[in-house]
């Protein structure tokens, strides 16, 4: 029941790339120009490069404890009371994370395609699946986004390709619309929280075959699903222009809507695109589930995860049921989102710092003894 | 607040602990893990009971404070 040591490098990253496209390409687009206007692919560009910089820190931690995760290796640094307390907020933050995600999720699919069907039902399904999914090891794991990948991002590219025909490149400028600052920060910080499912690397190293290639994985993680991001946003933007896009609620699923395959083969993409976002929430709801059990499994020391796999399936569905509506929904997501860069970025920063300095002063007596 | 979804939770906190009960347990029995079948044990009856105390709730709450 132990978790073999069989990832490759092409495993983790894509993993990294399917867990963090998810449910946030939808309302991606409304996020960045709501912050910056025709400066938007700008915003999103910078919420990409704190995201990136916040991975490259988690993964070299990771690689300095090759065989533990942050929530083993963070008692080693910062001692094993303290580690344990900053381990419950990072289980309970994933927890939070994993029932907005399918809380999006059920929202979405209420909205667009099974208007009869009772939210409480699509978020239900949705959970299922991502806890029965659970009950597996890491190496299933690893598999089934291997597997799912290649139909997340083909699908996605070929909208925004043919989408580009209509752009107006005007729409996308003056790059630098000169916006309040502060609205600016603050999308970064949005868009930034879109990739945390990143966190999950440090979940992976230690079942990496190689885990000093973690780094290599987590570049190319964040180039692919950092880029898609980016293409979708210029991609939206240039299509319908900021003040459009300010009127509705998932504009990339609108730019699927408004694409046609030449030829009259189809003419709008929107149910095939949103047939592969379920494939995409799935992945990346799977993987915060996972993590959250695989932590709770490491925190109380057990050797098996399965039993918390059913155990935290209530608790998820009533975090998710929470929020009153979708602007409330959003409210809080984007909220969330942001005060969660504190425990996916800047609580591995400082365990890195901790860590330096602990190491440092290791090799000083080591000097001075000898 | 809007709670009508609590039957919902107490349906999934029963399915969820009788899971944990019928399958978890006797696989952790099979394998020799004791903690582990203790751990599922326990959270199994846990579940159970977060649904049996989730009714109790809400009729004294319908019942003597609505």
């Amino acid at each position: 029941m132990g978790d073999p040591k069989e990832i490759t490098t092409l495993q983790a990253t894509t993993i990294l790339i399917s867990t963090i496209i998810g449910v946030g390409v939808l309302p991606l687009p409304l996020f960045a120009v709501r912050a910056g206007e025709t400066s938007a692919p700008f915003v999103t560009l910078t919420g990409i490069l704190l995201a990136a910089i916040g991975l490259m820190i988690l993964t070299y931690l990771g690689m300095r404890h090759p065989k533990k995760t942050i929530i083993t290796y963070s008692q080693d640094i910062i001692g094993k009371w303290l580690g344990k307390l900053f381990s419950i907020f990072v289980i309970f933050f994933f927890v939070i994370l994993t029932s907005l995600a399918a809380r999006e999720f059920g929202a979405v699919v209420v909205t667009a395609v099974l208007r009869e069907t009772p939210l409480e039902v699509t978020v239900i399904v949705m959970l299922l699946l991502a806890s029965i999914s659970c009950r597996n090891n890491i190496n299933v794991f690893s598999y089934i986004h291997n597997f799912y990948v290649p139909m997340i991002l083909a699908p996605v590219l070929i909208v925004v390709a043919f989408s580009l025909k209509n752009a107006n490149s005007l729409y996308l400028r003056p790059i630098f619309s000169g916006n309040d600052i502060r609205d600016m920060a603050a999308g970064m910080l949005t868009i930034s929280a879109l990739f945390q499912g990143s966190f999950i690397i440090t979940m992976i190293i230690p079942s990496m075959k190689s885990p000093k290639k973690a780094l290599k994985a987590s570049f190319w993680g964040i180039l692919v699903s950092g880029g898609l991001y980016l293409l979708i946003v210029i991609a939206t933007v240039a299509i319908f222009g900021p003040e459009e896009i300010k009127q509705i609620f998932w504009p990339t699923l609108e730019l699927a809507r408004t694409t046609a395959i030449p030829g009259n083969i189809l003419q709008r993409l929107d149910i095939i695109f949103l047939a592969v976002w379920v494939l995409a929430v799935f992945t990346t709801l799977f993987s915060s589930y996972y993590f959250s059990i695989h932590s709770i499994k490491e925190l109380l020391g057990l050797k098996d995860h399965k039993m918390l796999s059913y155990f935290i399936l209530p608790f998820v569905f009533f975090l998710a049921m929470l929020p009153q509506n979708i602007l409330h929904m959003y409210e809080i997501i984007q909220y969330i989102g942001r005060a969660g860069l504190l425990i996916t970025i800047m609580y591995p920063a400082f365990l890195l710092i901790i860590d330096f300095l602990r190491s440092w002063r290791k090799k000083k007596n080591v000097a001075k003894s000898s | 607040m809007y709670i009508g979804y609590l039957n919902f939770v107490i349906a999934i906190c029963w399915v969820t602990g009788l899971l944990i009960l019928l399958t978890d347990v006797k696989a952790y029995q099979n394998a020799s893990l004791k903690k582990e079948q203790k751990v599922s044990k326990f959270l199994g009856w846990v579940n159970i009971s977060i649904g049996f105390g989730l009714i109790a709730a809400d009729f004294i709450y319908t019942r003597f404070m609505w």
